[in-house]
């Protein structure tokens, strides 16, 4: 199962890398939407939202693209609330606060919710598939079910669209209408999930 | 009516931060002001002598770099701060790192593991431990790496990120290059502050507790 996801996602990546380049043209007009929840460009690219998606033994899409590819995601949860959290399977803190966003995920099911994961990955493996393969056993590891696009774009996007401090984790909160509500930099604890739960009931 | 609230919620707050220390900055820490001297400082280094900043002054300018042995984000720019070291020393830019990671946690950024990094990796400049953290407290960096450039008058000039890519040759802006191109040149800074990414400095939990206390009253 899990070969078969690698397998997949290798000959993938190779089409990452041409869509890669191909945003990479067009970065001025992918940075300077507002976050979260941009209106258009994503339906510039709908071939590669549909092609370039490998699935998890536990049911997760794990997706590698630039900011394109996270504006697609953020897109498609739009009008839900939504939990963005940045990370990478590299950071300990991050893997710590896993099992409890899994957890929370899993409660919310029936909300109208969407986690989404961001991975920073990519920017420290020697290869694009190497990332897919790592991000890809981690969610069936812990059996994540929520997506997660391993980011592969300018850095300078990332963190215009999330206003990012440059830490990681970094996890926040939108509301239906796209706005921020909240943002935790560093490893969520009890109390943290607590309020992401009493701020959507 | 409320005040019986007070101190259950206080102990919970600090239950709750004692367990998990790595969520929180230290009390007001700010990352260093442009334009301001650099905070002095004398650390142990894994040459085995001390170093302050006086000593590893360059006369053009210096760098001092937060960074640590286990983030991967830092590992991936070793080799950028070797080159660095490699090119502008000679042009009168010296380079210092330090790691302030807490070793207890993190026991990969020990003392005795960053003598083992900078041998191996032929460091050619000086990797200071930081064990108290009170250097990285008076700069305030946020991860590692992060940097802070100094001009040759030990002025702040540059602060922030080395460059928009882990990956070296998907490097597109290089603004602290730049910063240094224009501290050789006595130029100004054309971008004098980014925004740094990585894994977040690794506070103690001794340096991290009085947060909890200020914090929750």
């Amino acid at each position: 199962m899990i070969s078969g996801t690698i397998g997949k996602s290798s000959q993938r990546s190779r089409h990452f890398g041409v869509i890669a380049v191909f945003c990479g043209l067009l970065l001025s007009s992918c940075g300077t939407e507002t976050a979260p929840t941009p209106q258009t460009q994503s339906t510039s690219t709908p071939a590669s939202s549909a092609s370039n998606k490998s699935a998890t033994a536990s049911g997760a899409t794990v997706m590698l693209g630039d900011i394109t590819r996270v504006d697609s995601v953020l897109t498609a949860a739009q009008g839900r609330w939504i939990l963005v959290n940045v990370w990478a399977t590299w950071c300990r803190p991050c893997v710590a606060e896993t099992p409890e966003l899994v957890a929370l995920d899993l409660s919310l099911n029936e909300r109208p919710f969407s986690l989404i994961g961001i991975s920073a990955d990519y920017m420290t493996s020697p290869t694009a598939e190497e990332a897919v393969n790592k991000v890809s056993k981690f969610a069936t590891q812990y059996q994540i079910r929520y997506p997660n696009v391993i980011y592969s774009g300018s850095l300078d996007d990332l963190t215009a669209r999330f206003s990012l401090g440059g830490t990681i984790p970094t996890t926040i909160l939108y509301d239906p209408q796209g706005k921020e509500v909240e943002r935790w930099t560093g490893r969520l604890v009890e109390a943290d999930f607590t309020r992401i739960k009493s701020l959507l009931s | 009516m409320r005040s019986k609230w007070i101190v259950p919620v206080l102990l919970l707050g600090a239950t709750v931060a004692l367990a998990q220390p790595q969520k929180k900055e230290p009390p007001g820490l700010v990352e260093l002001e442009l334009g301001t001297p650099a905070p002095e400082f004398s650390l142990p280094g894994t040459d085995d002598s001390t170093h302050t900043f006086k000593d590893v002054a360059g006369e053009k300018g210096t760098l001092v770099v937060f960074t640590c042995n286990h983030c991967p984000y830092a590992v991936a720019y070793q080799k950028r701060l070797i080159d660095l070291t490699a090119k502008y020393e000679p042009l009168g830019i010296k380079v210092v790192a330090i790691s302030s990671n807490d070793a207890k946690s993190y026991p990969d950024d020990s003392f005795a593991l960053m003598k083992v990094r900078a041998d191996s990796m032929k460091y050619n400049f000086p990797y200071l431990y930081d064990e108290s953290q009170a250097v990285a407290l008076k700069y305030g960096p946020k991860v590692t790496p992060h940097v802070f450039l100094f001009d040759g008058k030990g002025i702040l000039a540059y602060r922030g990120r080395i460059d928009d890519s882990a990956k070296e040759h998907e490097v597109k802006k290089r603004e602290l290059v730049e910063a240094m191109d224009a501290l050789v040149g006595g130029k100004a800074v054309p971008t004098a502050s980014t925004t740094a990414f990585g894994c977040s400095v690794k506070w103690r939990a001794d340096v991290l507790a009085p947060a909890t206390k200020k914090s929750s009253s």
